[in-house]
């Protein structure tokens, strides 16, 4: 596994929180959830891509 | 790994670039209000102090909306009539008209409404208080322009970080 993924889900995770904070002092709240949701989608669907290959991976290994 | 860096820098800049943009029709609508000030205060030396007649005024506006109703009053019809009319055709709502508020067009509604309808005294009033309320709703809008430009700009910059993280 690389360890970028893990640098990319970190950057993404400030960016968003970011986002957020400049959103809601902004007095937009309903955007500054939906941003911090839409960061959450982006970063769950990275890992659950992952969680796949790793499946699969030890599915062909197992199957030899 | 040079050329990610670049595309990076692409995304970023020009995430940033669109933040701007979309801040751009808060602007526009302070200009707008700030020439209509300009006009107004205009209208009431031409009018009040030098006796012009009203569409003659109009005609030397600088805003296009206040030469569109001098140029219907050319025409025959009264101040009101004629920013009805102006406000009713499509070039208002594509063009100078897209920018205003509705409490602008409300105090453009009140000016008209009364314009060159009673004494000189009364004129004078009239235009002033309009010159008065469209100073505070520029000044509001030079206030919220500068907030929404800031508010953008950094949107849009943070967006490019995020879509560079992700994409690249």
């Amino acid at each position: 596994m690389s360890v970028d993924i893990l640098f990319r889900i970190a950057g993404i995770g400030i960016i968003v929180t970011v986002i957020a904070q400049v959103l809601t002092r902004a007095g937009r709240d309903d955007i500054a959830m939906l941003a911090t949701l839409s960061g959450l989608i982006v970063v769950l669907v990275m890992v659950v891509n992952m969680v796949s290959d790793f499946f699969s991976s030890v599915r062909s290994l197992l199957a030899f | 790994m040079g050329l990610r860096i670049i595309l990076a820098g692409v995304v970023v800049v020009g995430a940033t670039l669109c933040g701007k943009a979309l801040s751009d029709a808060a602007r526009q609508r302070a200009s707008a209000l700030g020439t209509l000030v300009e006009d107004v205060k205009r209208l009431r030396v031409h009018m009040v102090s030098m006796f012009e007649p009203v569409p003659d005024s109009l005609a030397r506006a600088e805003s296009p909306l206040l030469r569109q109703v001098g140029e219907g009053m050319r025409g025959g019809l009264s101040a009101g009539e004629a920013w009805a009319q102006v406000r009713r055709g499509r070039s208002f709502r594509a063009g100078p008209g897209n920018v205003l508020l509705r409490e602008d067009r409300e105090a453009l509604d009140r000016l008209f409404g009364k314009l060159g309808e009673s004494g000189r005294e009364s004129q004078e009033v009239l235009l002033s208080g309009t010159a008065e309320q469209l100073e505070r709703l520029e000044a509001a809008a030079r206030e919220k322009a500068g907030a929404a430009e800031r508010l953008y700009v950094t949107l849009g910059l943070l967006v490019g970080l995020l879509l560079a993280v992700i994409v690249i």
